[in-house]
């Protein structure tokens, strides 16, 4: 069996991933083709190993089964829990990016704001696509880093954001998952995605079924600092548990809360935040 | 005025006012985190993860409970410098005040 081995890296954080077998090999083209490769001088995390029906953790079942969509989302999980873990300089936050002429706007929420439909309804329109889970954020410089995974869109976002999205034929660029897919920004974006880029403006979004119009309001820097500490992954590792790194960001750059039913009248509400 | 980590537990926040004695001494929980950005405040407790956004109001008041005052003196004091509100002060301050001792930003000295 020929097992090849990847090395990414995010945020400071190197993980190897190892698989064989032609399912695992398509499996990882689509999670981490457009993740950062490692550093050789980075220390690896740890090493998860995928084969065509089990996903492993340093040699430990993480699960096991033939369901690419349950094997994907489990290896997605496993990587979203190392990178945030391992990350002990900067914000690992919760959330989505986008960027415009090298501002970006960052996207932070719970899950189920609506966050990845945002991004990917973005993407669409012309920003482009930096992450729609882990974005790290550098306090010192307000420079924003995402995970490049591709975008994990629920059942429920799926609705929302179909008419904007065409299905490929192949699976090179969709999986379904059983959470709803896994979705390749290449699929729907116009434009390359952008690693890093300036924060403009962090925007709070929440989704919102049927509400006609749309909402947007700035918010006090304690506000948006209280807000956004909820969304810090990698708090426990960080000096006041991250609350100085958030606070010196939200000192700097503006926050927003926005409600949102429809996409309508939502683009020219966003584009003055990154002009 | 709050808002917490668990959004289960903000949906409560504003809904419930606890009594509050006007004799008693409030004080913060020890090991609380602030940060104070154009008057406002950010009080964050490692321990139980509890994120509290304190308006300029709030923060005012919390700022006051040094365990030293009681709840009469506080309101008193903010409506000596204030007298416009004094009328309201003591509501305000008795539910800001329950409200953070519900959430554990503040104890009784």
């Amino acid at each position: 069996v020929v097992v090849t081995r990847v090395e990414v890296a995010f945020a400071g954080t190197k993980l190897a991933v190892e698989y064989a077998g032609l399912v695992a090999e398509r499996l990882v083209t689509l999670l981490l083709s457009r993740v950062e490769r490692a550093p050789a001088e980075l220390a690896t995390k740890v090493t998860l190993t995928l084969t065509d029906d089990a996903l492993l953790e340093d040699g430990v079942h993480v699960v096991r089964g033939a369901d690419l969509g349950l094997l994907a989302e489990h290896l997605q999980e496993r990587i979203a829990y190392h990178f945030a873990d391992g990350c002990h300089e900067g914000l690992v936050v919760h959330a989505g990016a986008v960027a415009k002429d090298g501002r970006a706007l960052l996207l932070p929420a719970q899950s189920g704001s609506g966050k990845s439909t945002l991004t990917t309804w973005l993407s669409t329109r012309g920003y482009q696509h930096m992450g729609d889970e882990l974005v790290h954020v550098s306090a010192r410089d307000s420079v924003l880093q995402g995970w490049m995974r591709p975008l994990g869109i629920k059942h429920g976002s799926l609705e929302v954001i179909a008419p904007h999205l065409s299905r490929p034929s192949s699976s090179d660029t969709w999986l379904d998952t059983p959470m709803g897919a896994i979705v390749s920004p290449a699929l729907f974006s116009p434009v390359p995605s952008a690693q890093s880029a300036l924060a403009a403006a962090i925007v709070f979004p929440r989704f919102e079924r049927g509400r006609p119009e749309v909402s947007m309001r700035a918010l006090s820097p304690a506000d948006v600092s209280a807000r956004l500490l909820q969304c810090v992954l990698n708090a426990r590792h960080l000096p006041a548990h991250g609350l100085t790194d958030v606070a010196a960001l939200c000192r700097r750059v503006p926050g927003h809360e926005l409600v949102y039913g429809s996409f309508e009248t939502l683009e020219g509400r966003l584009a003055g935040l990154v002009t | 005025v709050l808002t917490v980590r668990q959004q289960r537990v903000a949906s409560h926040v504003g809904r419930l006012t606890l009594h509050v004695d006007s004799r008693a001494r409030p004080r913060p929980r020890p090991g609380y985190a602030l940060e104070e950005l154009d008057g406002e405040l950010v009080v964050y407790h490692p321990a139980t993860e509890a994120i509290f956004f304190c308006n300029a109001t709030a923060a005012l008041i919390f700022r006051m409970c040094d365990g030293a005052r009681d709840v009469a003196q506080i309101s008193a004091e903010l409506a000596a410098h204030y007298p416009d509100a004094a009328q309201r002060i003591a509501a305000d301050v008795e539910s800001t005040l329950s409200r953070l001792i519900e959430h554990g930003a503040l104890e009784w000295s």
